[in-house]
């Protein structure tokens, strides 16, 4: 309680404040108590009156119990479990990029977006899962409203990760481009993955403590190492290459990682990846405590007009959509309906899991928030803005940028880029490296200088850790789906051991995320600007989807008098989402609007400025991307009036308003 | 070396097991002898290739 008033207080200090120096003490403080205000009631009112969680009923753990995917598990195990789950590199990067609008817009929807959105959807679907033996999104979706809705549901989930892997691998990509120590360290991470897969399979089977142990040693050694590689005049050659070859390494990666065994690369790099990543945001969250740094970057920016250099659009609705990780995102739902329903112990541990969960990975979004906003504004925007905007070097960039109002000297951008390790920050568009230098700064101060370039790559590395993880298991499920899809025309297709289907559907997948990505390494706006906002997009419409699935079975279960609990986040989200793809597609400015960019080329091409070959593959990439943005918002609006549809029915009585849960037993627990 | 220990070191290390997902060969061979006598019991090497089948079976199992 002392905690939320302080909360209050914060808020307050935040509101005064505006246009001074702030310490990030007042953000966390802010953030913290807001939280536990939403817990104690909020969560407590979704658990108790919406839901009706009920201890005397049994879960699907105690039920099924088969000591594998079913485990009654301790709920704050299992809350880290979950934890580790659902946070990865989202929550690192939107914030990141939508601190160009300043730090307050992203603290406001972080906070509040998560508290009424992120969390609830998050806590209705794992609630939704539970009560039916641990169904998926889709198969939920599939019995509650339809067979369509369902197929419609999978294809966009599909879509999705499509998206996401693309974007994601561009964040990799901006971070190692000409960078010997990171590329050298990211790829030691290949043959420690498979020499911890040998050891728990092979030499010492199951001991995968021992092998987790082992590779954290092995990966910190190849961090120190990565500086004697970048400093060796013979070695740094072998290890710095252009953002597009990259790319393609990081496509013939992918397809790789999707048909090699599981335990060989996928099962180690997650145990590695998890490790990293609770230890790295423990570490993290322990330096902001300790050190509490000043915020140098405005409360708004004048960026909040649309003119932004890292991505283009206002304020609303981008910011929104920037931001999707850490306040509300479809993907958890997947997440929330996958592993976590069968293990819950008690029926009431899903409100701390479920609701509980989310929260905390909002509070790394504000973290991550914390540590780009303690940059200098103007090193801050020499490393997000596009190469095109700021000119070929430090001279030209800090030229531009004091055009922009922010004070920044060639010599800083040089003696920063120098002070890591990295012969150049500029343009590296994406979040990691920001991040990286905020962290660096950080844990400088906390724990000692003199260290600052290898915690700066301490962070590239984590980062790029997580997300090659994602890489890995995205294309996979990726494949999955696609064979589930096309098992549907062509039985053969969709048996996952057949190993025709199996490279046929990994090299589609592949093929896909890695048309996005290269096509975003070559974009002259940074492809961050066109990327990010499609995947933001279709996240927020995932969610828009799960919303949807999360009110049918609170109206289903007789309970339609609290049905605002969700249809509130599902209506801004749609409004938000909607309105920046309509933007995305439409928008009159070349900058914002796909159409009106193609138009340009085609303009520049007639004006003989532009080679045709060139101009034929923008003007290709910016209908695709058109396309792809107004796809995802017909099916979403599809699920979503098919789903209103059953609502009038159930509502109306011309439906009975039943739910398709499992049979209540009781629970075999004492007390 | 990190396999079988007593007290708060092996609860400790059961933890940390069971928040990265990893398997736990002793909960399951526990498990199948108290609710289902009548199947054999794996060995470590069979049960840790059945768990990594089925948890990366299908499904995501991982965000962002």
């Amino acid at each position: 309680m002392t905690l939320a008033l302080a909360g209050a207080l914060a808020w307050g200090v935040l509101a005064l404040h505006r246009g001074e120096t702030i310490s990030a003490a007042w953000l966390v403080l802010a953030a913290v108590g807001t939280y536990l205000l939403a817990y104690r009631f909020y969560s407590r009112f979704l658990a108790d009156r919406v839901f009706g969680l009920n201890d005397r009923r049994a879960t699907p753990a105690e039920r099924l119990a088969n000591g594998r995917d079913f485990v009654p598990t301790q709920r704050w195990v299992l809350f880290g479990h979950h934890f580790a789950a659902i946070a990865g590199a989202g929550p690192l990067v939107g914030p990141v990029l939508a601190a160009q609008f300043g730090y307050l817009p992203g603290t406001l929807w972080i906070v509040f977006g998560v508290v009424l959105g992120g969390a609830v959807q998050d806590f209705v679907i794992l609630f939704g899962s539970m009560r039916r033996d641990g169904k998926s999104l889709g198969q939920m979706a599939k019995e509650e409203t339809g067979p369509v809705t369902g197929l419609l549901a999978m294809v966009a989930v599909l879509a999705i990760m499509v998206i996401l892997l693309a974007v994601l691998a561009l964040v990799v990509v901006n971070a190692l481009k000409d960078s010997p120590w990171g590329v050298f360290t990211i790829l030691c991470t290949i043959p420690i993955a498979i020499l911890m897969g040998y050891w728990m399979k092979v030499w010492r089977p199951g001991r995968t403590l021992e092998a987790s142990a082992l590779g954290v040693v092995l990966l910190m050694a190849a961090l120190v190492g990565g500086r004697y590689v970048a400093q060796s005049p013979i070695l740094a050659p072998y290890f710095s290459y252009s953002g597009l070859t990259i790319a393609y390494g990081m496509i013939a990666y992918g397809f790789i990682a999707s048909v090699l065994p599981v335990w060989m690369l996928l099962c180690p790099r997650d145990y590695l990846s998890t490790f990293m990543k609770i230890g790295a945001i423990l570490l993290l969250a322990l330096g902001i405590l300790l050190v509490l740094p000043p915020l140098k970057l405005p409360a708004i920016t004048r960026f909040v007009d649309g003119t932004g250099p890292v991505f283009a659009g206002k304020l609303f609705p981008f910011a929104f959509i920037t931001i999707a990780c850490g306040a509300i995102s479809g993907f958890h739902s997947l997440v929330a309906s996958g592993t976590t329903p069968k293990m819950l112990t008690r029926e009431t541990d899903a409100r701390l899991i479920g609701y509980g969960g989310m929260l905390m990975e909002s509070f790394v979004a504000i973290m991550a928030l914390c540590a780009a906003a303690l940059l200098d504004p103007g090193i801050y925007f020499a490393i997000n803005a596009p190469l095109a905007t700021l000119g070929g070097n430090v001279h030209s960039a800090a030229e531009v940028i004091r055009g922009w109002g922010f004070t920044v000297t060639p010599e800083q951008i040089e003696g920063l880029a120098a002070s890591v390790g990295e012969k150049t920050l500029l343009a590296r568009t994406g979040g990691a490296p920001s991040l990286a230098v905020g962290m660096a700064q950080i844990f400088s101060a906390a724990f000692g200088t003199g260290l600052t370039a290898l915690w700066y790559h301490f962070a590239i590395m984590f980062e790029a850790l997580f997300i090659l993880t994602t890489v890995d298991t995205g294309t996979r499920v990726g494949r999955f789906m696609l064979q589930e899809l096309a098992g549907q025309v062509w039985r053969p297709l969709g048996r996952t051991s057949w190993y025709p289907s199996t490279v046929l559907a990994s090299g589609l997948i592949v093929a896909a995320w890695g048309y996005f990505l290269v096509q975003g390494v070559l974009d002259p706006l940074g492809g961050i600007n066109s990327l990010w906002p499609l995947f933001g997009i279709s996240n927020q419409l995932l969610a828009a989807v799960a919303l949807c699935v999360g009110t049918t079975l609170i109206i289903k279960s007789g309970k339609a008098r609290y049905a605002w609990v969700t249809l509130l986040p599902l209506t801004w989200v749609l409004v938000v989402t909607l309105t920046a793809g309509w933007q995305k597609v439409f928008a009159s400015d070349p900058r914002l609007g796909f159409l009106a960019h193609a138009a340009t080329v085609v303009d520049q091409m007639a004006a003989g400025g532009m080679d045709s070959a060139r101009g034929a593959r923008l003007i290709f990439n910016d209908r695709l991307d058109a396309v792809v943005t107004l796809s995802f918002m017909i099916v979403t609006l599809l699920v979503v009036l098919a789903s209103a549809r059953e609502w009038v029915l159930i509502l109306t009585r011309r439906k009975p308003a039943k739910a398709q849960e499992s049979p209540f037993v009781e629970t075999a627990y004492a007390g | 070396m990190l396999g079988r220990r007593t007290g708060w070191v092996a609860k400790f290390l059961g933890t940390l097991r069971r928040v990265a997902g990893m398997p736990d060969y002793d909960a399951h061979v526990d498990h199948l002898r108290r609710c289902h006598p009548e199947i054999p019991i794996p060995n470590e090497r069979e049960f840790y290739d059945d768990f990594v089948r089925a948890r990366y079976g299908d499904g995501p199992t991982r965000c962002c």
